[in-house]
Formats: structure tokens, sequence, C-alpha cells
């Protein structure tokens, strides 16, 4: 008998087409949106994870030159020019646990030229281990070694942006640029690797060994950046803390002052990452909520002019024997099937268009589970919720009046 | 079958006094009986079909259909019991105009456990003679045409009792008369079946006469020229038996 009703609810959404189709796209454009919405979020936020999984692994302590109150940090302001590649050395040779170390200087723009090609971009240097701590290597050529790091080699790998635009089709292998007037030698090209999360094109810069980089490029003894890579995981905040007091006892930092360096240690990655985490899972639940509250309504209000349009429709139901549940069934199954088929729709547009969007933004396509189990969900919840007022309007439809 | 004791219906309107719409009606309607409830507008005859269609509750007095008292029965019960045993014909025809002619007779029997609906649909259409405009919607259809879908509406349920409430008043006086012999016929086929009207001339057409004047019967006789209901339908009961 209910599946009649059903059935019977099914040919009235196929007498009322316009109204059906009106209804269904309300749902569609809210579970579109919400779908778009939290697809891309979900890729951002992978990428982000992504980057700094690469950026920190667990193994890895990193020691930012200049204090906490300094969280600008030396890129913007005055230098900190205490720490240096000796201290580094120092610590990994005091603490047993830290087996690897590597440590990062930077020019923000420079001219390159080769040949008659010239343009400004970015230079990095770093030390060897940087292929295996930083987790980028070379796609063509060599990365440079101890003895290029020794002698302060002029060498330098480069990314496949550059490559393109100084060398077009040309091999740039053993080939020489100048980098601020200074000659360098071509030993590789650098994996590509995209924007990264500060919107920088990784792929349009230069590494050279630190010791060139410090001493024939900047003419300085410090470092901004060092890395110290520890063996076991397990022993990583302990060993943080020596690496603190070393720090502290080698630049002389007196027991009262502050810090002249901050480290990061995954621990507090993870404590970022929670934070900026916190922020999606605040905005993103509000964001699906407005969209499933803008379908409610639309349908709700469809279905509520459709019960008033419809009331000597209902009152005749009544005469001729629907129970009020029987009315409620209709109506329900009548709002469920319309905000289903909506809400189907609204997932397929909406993760097409994520994938668009994911394009655009090199974002790592992915399928948004929580995005599917909401969307389908609210568009069920979508479907009852605007079912339930005008069942109520329905049911108290009074064939008397309406039949006179 | 109908049995009416001492029943009131009084409207409230707004500030303003109430309208006593039945003052103390009593009336039995026996299985098998065309009966016309007779009156002008306002006499209280819709108020007295509604509530013999379980349209409606009585203020006080008694109704008893098919011998139980309809009194204490739940809105969920009046319906099940209104979709089993009555069948309503209204003047202005109420079907549902985007649903096909055979659509709409089914609509009874969507809320029924019947098996076969879409067969005693159109069984019920073939009954009444248009069997061949079962898939025509209610607006390709003449009056007189919908009319006669509305009756296999009623019938198609095979209710103990059809109201007809003004049957013929929207229609012309030659699809009038078709409907009154169909609704005769139905009642030769032993069918018991109240039409409400104000035409003297419908009401004539019925083997009883009950004329209601404000709100309370004022005569209520059997008319030589229709069938005498009380020895035909008897007769038929016991055939039945």
């Amino acid at each position: 008998m209910r599946r009649r009703i059903y059935a019977d609810g099914l040919r009235t959404l196929a007498r009322y087409r316009l109204r059906t189709f009106l209804m269904m796209l309300g749902v569609v454009i809210g579970v579109t949106a919400l779908t778009l919405i939290l697809t891309i979020a979900e890729g951002t936020e992978q990428k982000v994870l992504d980057e700094i999984e690469r950026m920190f692994t667990a193994n890895n302590i990193l020691v930012r030159a200049g204090g906490e109150e300094m969280r600008a940090g030396p890129l913007s302001g005055g230098p900190t020019t205490t720490l240096t590649p000796a201290d580094l050395e120092a610590i990994a040779g005091e603490i047993a646990t830290i087996d690897r170390w590597d440590a990062l200087q930077m020019i923000g723009s420079r001219q390159v030229t080769y040949r008659s090609a010239a343009t400004e971009t970015r230079i990095f240097g770093q030390t060897p281990q940087s292929e295996t701590l930083g987790g980028r290597t070379v796609l063509d050529g060599d990365y440079f070694d101890e003895g290029h790091m020794e002698r302060a080699a002029r060498v330098a790998l480069i990314g496949t942006d550059l490559v393109a635009e100084l060398f077009g089709d040309q091999d740039p292998i053993g080939q020489q640029i100048e980098i601020g007037g200074v000659p360098f030698r071509v030993l590789g090209v650098l994996e590509p690797m995209g924007t990264d999360l500060h919107g920088m094109n990784r792929d349009d810069e230069i590494l050279v060994p630190l010791s060139a980089m410090m001493r024939r490029l900047m003419n300085v003894d410090h470092v901004l950046f060092g890395k110290l890579h520890v063996a076991d995981p397990d022993t990583l905040e302990a060993t943080a803390e020596r690496v603190a007091t070393m720090l502290r006892e080698r630049h002389s930092v007196g027991p009262n002052d502050p810090d002249d360096f901050t480290l990061i240690t995954p621990l507090e990655v993870r404590r970022m990452v929670a934070r900026s985490n916190r922020v999606f899972s605040l905005v993103l639940p509000l964001v699906a909520g407005v969209a499933l509250l803008i379908a409610s309504f639309v349908v709700a209000n469809l279905m509520l002019g459709s019960v008033n349009e419809r009331a000597r429709e209902l009152g005749l139901r009544r005469a001729v024997g629907a129970r009020a549940g029987d009315i409620v069934a209709q109506l329900v199954a009548e709002t469920l099937v319309v905000t289903s088929a909506g809400g189907l729709v609204g997932i397929g547009l909406g993760l097409w268009g994520a994938r668009v969007v994911e394009g655009l933004l090199e974002l790592p396509p992915v399928v948004s589970w929580p995005a599917l189990v909401i969307g389908v969900t609210a568009s069920v919840v979508v479907g009852v919720l605007a079912a339930v007022a005008p069942a109520r309007r329905a049911v108290a439809v009074d064939p008397v009046v309406v039949l006179r | 079958m109908i049995r009416l004791i001492d029943v009131t219906k009084a409207y409230l309107q707004a500030g303003a006094t109430p309208v006593h719409a039945l003052r103390g009606v009593s009336l039995d309607i026996h299985s098998g009986e065309l009966v016309a409830i007779l009156g002008p507008s306002g006499s209280g005859k819709s108020t007295l079909m509604n509530i013999m269609g379980l349209l409606d509750r009585p203020d006080s007095g008694r109704y008893e259909l098919g011998g139980c008292n309809v009194a204490e029965r739940s809105p969920d019960e009046l319906a099940v019991l209104r979709n089993r045993t009555i069948g309503f014909v209204f003047q202005s025809f109420h079907l549902l105009p985007r649903a096909t002619a055979v659509e709409n007779v089914e609509l009874p029997l969507i809320y029924s456990d019947r098996p076969n609906i879409r067969q005693r649909a159109l069984a019920a259409l073939e009954r009444v003679g248009i069997a061949d405009r079962a898939s025509h919607l209610p607006g390709e259809l003449s009056g007189g045409q919908q009319q006669r879908v509305a009756i296999a509406r009623a019938l198609v349920n095979e209710p103990a009792v059809i109201f007809a409430d003004e049957p013929t008043g929207n229609l012309d006086s030659e699809a009038g008369a078709g409907i009154m012999a169909l609704l005769r016929e139905l009642y030769d086929a032993g069918r018991t079946i109240v039409v409400i009207t104000h035409d003297a001339d419908v009401a004539g057409q019925a083997g009883r006469q009950v004329r209601i004047v404000d709100g309370a019967i004022a005569s209520d006789r059997s008319t030589p020229g229709g069938q005498a209901p009380a020895e035909p339908a008897a007769a038929r009961t016991m055939e039945g038996a």
C-alpha cells in the first residue's frame, strides 16, 4: 500500500515537471557549492600537508636564525648573523643522536645570464646533504658533492623553468652561466616541484653549494636555517633541548636573554597544522550549513507553494481515504526523491568543478569523502526538513473546506 | 445502513452568533435505497452530507454507519472507513487535472489494499461507459464525461454508499439527465445512493425524498413515481443473503 503511495508521489513529480525541476535545481546548486568548496579545501589542505611532510619529516629539527619575537624573520627584518655552519657542525659532532645536517642561505633575487639571455632569479645555497634531507634531487646531471662543498666550487643546479628560459631546447649540463657576474657551471637540472606554499615557483631557482654561496656570492659567514637530522624520531624532542642549550652557550646568550634562534620540531609543526586545520574545521561546516539552509529554504518554499496549490488534491485524497500518515509519506517521498537526485547531480557537478579548479590551482586531485558523505546526507536531510512544514500544512487541509 | 439520531451541528463565525446548520436531525437510510436530500442552499443539506460522509463530526447526537458508532473512531480510522465504505461525487467533479481519467479512478485504490488497481479502475470506467477515454486528461473531457470519471472513482472501491452532492449542478440538462440515469442504473444494480440537491426534478427521480429546511427535516416521503424504498431493498437484501 505504501509502495503505491510512493509510486503516486513519483507520478505527481512527473505531472508538475517545472516545479520538480526548480526544486531539484535548488538542491543541485547547494550541493554543488558544498562539494566544490569541501573538495578544494581538502585539496589545499592535502597540498599543505604534502609540503610539510616534505619539509619536516619526523626526523628533522629546523633551526632558524633569530628568536621567537622575530616571527617575520630574517628575510624581512635585519638579519640575525649569529647562526653559522660551524654551530651546526659542532652540534652534530657533539650530540650523538644527530647523524646528518644541512644549512641554507638564500638570495631573494639576482641576475643570471647565459650568453645573451638574462633573467632575475632566486638563489639557494645548501650542503650536499640537502639532496636526501630536502627530498629533492636532480632530473638530469649530478647533484653537487662534498668535494664541491670543500672547494666552494662554482657549480649550480637549476630549475626546469629557468632551463627553458635561458637555454630553450639546448642541453644546459656543463654550460657556463653567470650569477651576479660570477661564472658557474651547470651541474644538473633540479626535479620539477611546481609552486610551493608561499606561492613561489620552485622551478625558477638555482641551488649552489652553501660554501660557494657564502664565499663567492654573498661574502657572509652565517646562514638563515639549519636542519638537523635525528636518526631516531623518539629522541627528537630531547635532542632539540640539547641543541637549544648548546646554541645558547655557543652564542653566549645570557640566562635572562631571549634566544637568538628558533627551533622548529615536527611536534610544533603539527601544532601549527592543527591550528590551521581548526580554521578549516570551523569555516567549512559553516559554509556547508549555509548551503544546506539555502537549499532547504528553496525546496521547502516550493513544496509549501505546491501544497497550497494542491490543497484540493490533498483534500480529495483525504476524502477518498488517505490517512494523515499517507499524506506525509507521499510528500516526504516526493521531496526525498527530488533532493536525493539533486544531491547526486550536485556531487557530480561539484567534483567535476573541483577537478577544473584543482587543475588551475595546481592542487593534488583529491576526492573529498567527507564532501560526498555530507553532500548525500545534506540532500536527504534537506528533503526531510523541507517536507516537514508542507506536510504539516497538508495534513491540516480540511476536505470539507477545499471540496466545497 | 445509515442511522442519525438527533444530530446537531453548529458553525462558529468570528464575532457573530453561531450558525446552527443542523438542529436535531434523525434519519434512517437503508441498504439499497436511492434517497434525495432536498433543500434550498443554506438549509444544512451539505453539512448533513459531510457528517454522513465522515468528513465532519456532529456536535451532538449519534451517527451509526453500518451498525457502528463513528463518534468513537479516530481520524485515521475514519479515513479507512471512508475509503472502504463511502464514495463521493462532487458538483465540480474534483478530478486531478494533470492525471488521466484512469489515474483519477485509481486514487481511492491507492489507499486500499486491493490488488490489480489498474484493471479495477478500467472496469469502473467501463461500468460508467467511458472506457475509451481512460488515458485522457480531465481537461480533454466534457463535463458529463468528467462526472462519469468521478462516479467511476466513487464506485471503484465498491463502497456501501455513494454520496452525490449536486452531481448535475455543473452540467447541462442533457448531460445531467445522463448522470441521473447512470445513478439510477447503479441503484437498480443494488447500490445505496444519497443524492444531495436543491433541484426538485433531480430529487423526483429518487424513490425517497428527504426535505431539509433550516437544519431540520421538514418532510420525508417516498414518491409513487419512484421505487418504494423499503420493500425492494428488503427483497434485495434477502436475495443477497
